[in-house]
């Protein structure tokens, strides 16, 4: 029987790949695509597990049978690095929504819209 | 927006950015430390540029500056450490110098006073999140009122 | 202080990039000479790094402790490694060579865009970027630099804000998140088997079993994405349509680093394997022939190069799998000698098309190639220049194309003659591509207004003209080139024992 973990940390992928392929709204991407982020990030930290350990921070350790900080480390680069990404897909968006009023990547658009705040689907 | 927001979000702006310098500035001792406490001085700013559109004079050079301050403050520390050992090492920690002291083991207060080149690199790393991230909002609320043919 | 080059180069290149945003206040001469100043001086260390890695083999550099000791206090493994051998060393000098061409040539061409200090400081965190695929040691700081040349490409697709760059870097972005976010699951398994991550310990420990293969796959895939090889090639031509040209030649650059990386993790860790030598020969095949048939059908120029580089991309993996598949014998050798050798004139070729189509650009302001038929009758020097390049990338005898294709095609007939004549085939496609470019550009009824183009930029044909000069040079005395530098590169890519130690 597969742990929980790994059966989340897949679901999360799969739906993340299946926002990724299918949607067609600039928005609902960027929230595929930090789904699948979120998905790696929690496989990775489930990786630092010691029995019984607890947080490693010195000034609060009670033990010192710790958890793993390494995968603590990877994560947080890998968050950064996600956040970083986000910020530019979302800067891009807004461009190409100021230059062509597109919400998302269909190939029909109706030309003599006005820019609405209400996304397409 | 209401004036009920502009004036929350003004009072709101120091505890805020109090906060965010608590968690940068104990990031050797609790969990935290130069990004996280970045981001929250950044949603301070974030605040108030979305409870005034454009009613405020956040102009973007300041926080252009600030950014390249806080890379220039990171990347001159890193490369101090040459010196004694190799880059990007901890010359300050363990010595009888500014931020030398060592914790000890077990359930204590912690001090402040240790960590070595750690928490002046996350004072570096904090200043620099707070105005890029500032920055990447700025421009995101603010883009359709710039001057199209300059690009700067 | 003298074994620091390593990391002295990357640490320049940033310092380089964090302060030029403070220089750009105070005039653009001054920022002129900044840039070049930082990139004489990150020369001057390229070159000593490559004659310390000569003279003492390879080296190995810990950022933050003088020894590489595996575990802290505690028992947990916290170092980032960075090692250079004599491969790395040669292409780390090789690619800060073309990058200081590159930006002497763009800074007369992309001189009168306004928001030019923000393409600089992207371009030295893309060429460090680079130059820490070729020298890192462990599989986390691979990532890191993986992402930080995806966002610094993405910020130089978007760089003139068009509709089609700014979509092509949407797109761009999406594939490669998730790409870096399946090199990072690989890196995960690798961590979560073993407890290491830098790759001397993985080469010591690793038994070959499924999770160690499903960890290769995601790791090989997300390499090739980056290479630009046949299943993920898709994002190539509409990426460096986009690009300015200075940026595509960093882009190159950052293909092959990314195989460089793929092969030394092949050789080196994960050893010698069937199933991954013919999946990737299979590949390398399926590039070349990609990149041909889908260019003669293309109607922008930049669009036509970009699949060129892919098929020459296809020749470098076939070399080097096809040597990995012969492994123990002397044509297995000379086929991988044959593909690195072929790495390094596929940058300089391809390189010298793209710079040469981005003076005529520039001299024409034209969009499309159809403005500016016929070219040719005005500016004869121009159409010759870039007939050589033709003919170095066909792979015509005097030039250097020709002196990496015989000796791949003689080294993998041993293979299997069917992969030569599949090659061959390849070059004779590749060099009808070309005609139909040249024929576009150069020859042809000229159109009408050839009087107010700009003068031929000096400083730009110059650095042409450097390229140029290698690539006769490599091309005339081929045996003494792969002599001096590529033997030690091929051997310490196979060597095995040697890394370990």
């Amino acid at each position: 029987m597969i742990s929980l973990i790994f059966l989340t940390t897949i679901f999360l992928i799969v739906i993340g790949i299946s926002g990724v392929l299918f949607q067609r709204n600039f928005i609902k991407i960027i929230i595929a695509i930090n789904i699948i982020g979120d998905g790696v990030n929690l496989f990775l930290i489930s990786l630092g597990y010691r029995e019984g350990g607890i947080a490693p921070i010195f000034t609060n350790a009670v033990s010192l049978n710790m958890v793993s900080p390494t995968p603590q480390a990877l994560i947080l680069t890998s968050i950064v690095i996600n956040l970083a990404i986000t910020a530019l897909l979302l800067s891009l968006s807004v461009l190409i929504h100021s230059s062509e009023n597109l919400v998302n990547s269909k190939k029909e658009q109706d030309e003599g819209k006005p820019a609405s705040h209400n996304s397409k689907n | 927006m209401s004036k009920i927001i502009k004036i929350v979000s003004l009072t709101a702006l120091s505890p805020i950015i109090i906060f965010g310098l608590y968690i940068i500035s104990h990031g050797h001792l609790t969990p935290g430390g130069g990004f996280q406490g970045g981001v929250i001085i950044a949603s301070a700013f974030v605040l108030v540029l979305v409870a005034f559109k454009n009613d405020i004079k956040l102009s973007h050079k300041l926080f252009v500056f600030f950014e390249s301050l806080g890379l220039v403050f990171f990347i001159i520390l890193a490369f101090l450490g040459i010196f004694k050992n190799t880059f990007l090492y901890n010359f300050l920690a363990n010595s009888s110098g500014i931020l030398g002291r060592t914790i000890q083991f077990g359930a204590n207060t912690g001090c402040l006073n240790s960590g070595g080149v750690i928490p002046l690199m996350n004072l570096a790393i904090g200043i620099e999140v707070a105005a890029a991230l500032s920055l990447v909002a700025l421009f995101i609320i603010r883009h359709k009122d710039q001057n199209k043919t300059k690009y700067d | 202080m003298a074994s620091n080059f390593i990391i002295l180069i990357i640490a320049f290149l940033f310092f380089g990039a964090f302060t030029i945003a403070l220089v750009h206040r105070f005039g653009a001469k001054f920022r002129n000479s900044y840039i070049l100043s930082i990139l004489a001086l990150i020369n001057i260390l390229a070159v000593l790094l490559y004659q310390e890695v000569v003279s003492k083999g390879s080296l190995i550099y810990t950022v933050g402790a003088k020894i590489p000791s595996l575990y802290s206090v505690q028992g947990f493994p916290v170092r980032i490694i960075l090692t250079a051998d004599a491969l790395s060393g040669f292409l780390v000098l090789l690619f800060v060579s073309i990058a200081s061409l590159v930006f002497l040539y763009s800074l007369q061409i992309l001189k009168e865009h306004l928001s030019l200090d923000k393409f600089y400081i992207l371009s030295f965190l893309l060429l460090a970027g680079i130059l820490g695929f070729l020298i890192t040691g462990d599989f986390f700081t691979l990532f890191v630099f993986y992402e930080i040349n995806t966002i610094a490409t993405a910020g130089l697709i978007a760089f003139f804000r068009n509709k089609e760059s700014l979509k092509s870097s949407f797109n761009y972005l999406v594939v490669f998140a998730i790409g870096s976010l399946f090199l990072l699951l690989g890196v995960g398994f690798l961590y979560g088997k073993y407890g290491a991550l830098n790759m001397v310990a993985l080469a010591n420990n690793l038994d070959f079993l499924l999770l160690d293969r499903i960890a290769l796959v995601f790791i090989a895939a997300a390499l090739l994405l980056k290479a630009g090889a046949f299943p993920f090639y898709f994002w190539k031509p509409q990426t460096y349509k986009a690009m300015p040209i200075s940026a595509i030649v960093l882009a190159l650059m950052s293909s092959l680093a990314a195989l460089y990386v793929l092969f030394k993790i092949v050789f080196n860790i994960f050893g010698y394997n069937i199933v991954l030598g013919w999946t990737l020969i299979l590949f390398s095949i399926l590039s070349i022939f990609v990149g041909v048939f889908f260019a003669l059908k293309e109607k922008s120029i930049k669009r036509i190069l970009a699949y060129l580089a892919i098929s020459e991309v296809g020749y470098v993996i076939l070399g080097i799998s096809a040597g990995m598949m012969m492994a123990n014998s002397e044509f297995g050798f000379m086929a991988i000698k044959g593909g690195l050798f072929h790495m390094v004139n596929d940058v300089l070729d391809i390189s010298f098309l793209f710079l040469l189509v981005g003076i005529i650009f520039y001299i024409s302001k034209a969009k499309n190639i159809f403005e500016i038929r016929g070219i040719g009758h005005k500016y004869p020097f121009l159409s010759g220049l870039f007939f050589f390049g033709v003919l170095a990338v066909a792979g015509m005898p005097p030039l250097n194309g020709f002196a990496s294709k015989i000796i791949i095609y003689e080294s993998i007939f041993h293979l299997s003659p069917a992969l030569t004549i599949l090659g061959i085939m390849g070059s004779i496609l590749t060099l009808a591509v070309l005609i139909k470019i040249f024929a576009m550009i150069f020859l042809g009824t000229p159109s009408e207004n050839f009087r107010n183009y700009k003068k031929i930029p000096k400083l730009a044909v110059s650095t042409i003209i450097i390229f140029a000069i290698i690539m006769l040079l490599i091309g005339f005395f081929p045996k003494e080139f792969t002599n001096s530098f590529i033997d030690k590169g091929a051997s310490s890519l196979i060597n095995r024992q040697d890394y370990i130690h």
